[in-house]
């Protein structure tokens, strides 16, 4: 199967519904198998206590967050280079995921935060940085539904995703550049993780179950973006007749 | 079975933030959802009117 064949808009719509039920029903049973272990099986925290079990959401959510903008991005910059109408439309619909992702994370470390730091909020910049990405999300969701002609609006939003993806590699080191109150890197430190393997495997594991239901959602979106955009199509007439 | 869900004084932390993950990534499936099956009505609506 060649990539042109899945940028078709038509293909795309009709050969996915059954993809995005199948990975409903995975995403669903995944989450709650994950949501089991770390509330359940992983071991307690000795100096956190019961409340480090946060970071099972908190933390697949907040690199979602990233994940998603960096694919908006890059969908938009192709969008924009190319002119490739599935990507302009991949590209927007990343917006209101992402921001959800954004949104998940805050609120979590910002409940997370209050029994560890003593607070909700600090103007840290890890904390200060991911807000602004949330900022961005929206901004592009609003810019996009000003514009009447979407094709227009697209070019607009993808730039200014473009432009918004500096903000990435400032809220990944922001705990490396700076001395922020926001822990630095347990995942990444690949030669030394910080977490013991028992913590270590359920968070990987939510992180997977994450991604199967952003690709979820994702589809899902994408093809909900295709039908308004070739509502009046005949192809999508003769589709749903069928 | 308390004591099972029991997690001390963390226990109304973590259970928020993992009602709050539930009800957001649940908003953002339903979401796209529940807007394509209206759209497929309202089209299949307005061909009907044709």
């Amino acid at each position: 199967m060649n990539i042109s064949k899945i940028a078709n808009l038509r293909f795309f719509y009709t050969k996915t519904e059954k993809i995005a039920v199948i990975l409903s029903i995975l995403s669903f049973f995944l989450f709650c198998i994950g949501v089991y272990w770390g509330l359940y099986i992983a071991p307690t925290d000795y100096l956190q206590g019961d409340s480090y079990r946060i970071m099972y959401v908190h933390v697949p959510a907040a690199w979602l967050s990233l994940q998603v903008y960096i694919i908006m991005a890059f969908s938009g910059f192709i969008a924009l280079v190319w002119k490739v109408k599935i990507m302009e439309i991949a590209s927007i619909q990343c917006a209101p995921i992402g921001a959800f992702f954004t949104i998940i994370a805050l609120i979590t470390g910002m409940i997370w935060g209050k029994p560890t730091w003593g607070t909700y909020w600090v103007w840290d910049a890890r904390l200060t940085s991911e807000l602004i990405l949330l900022f961005l999300y929206i901004g592009i969701m609003v810019l996009y539904s000003a514009f009447s002609d979407k094709r227009q609006a697209v070019k607009v939003t993808s730039l200014l995703a473009i432009i918004g993806i500096i903000n990435i590699p400032i809220i990944h080191y922001s705990v490396e550049w700076w001395n922020t109150l926001h822990q630095g890197p347990t995942v990444t430190k690949f030669e030394k993780p910080s977490a013991h393997i028992t913590m270590l495997l359920p968070l990987l594991y939510m992180l997977f179950t994450f991604n199967v239901y952003f690709l979820t959602v994702f589809i899902k979106r994408v093809r909900l973006g295709i039908h308004l955009r070739e509502k009046n199509s005949k192809w999508l007439e003769e589709y749903l007749n069928d | 079975m308390i004591e099972f869900f029991s997690m001390g004084k963390y226990t109304v932390f973590v259970y928020a933030a993992y009602l709050v993950s539930i009800v957001f990534l649940l908003a953002g499936y339903l979401l796209p959802h529940y807007e394509l099956k209206k759209e497929i009505r309202k089209k299949a609506h307005e061909d009907n009117k044709k």
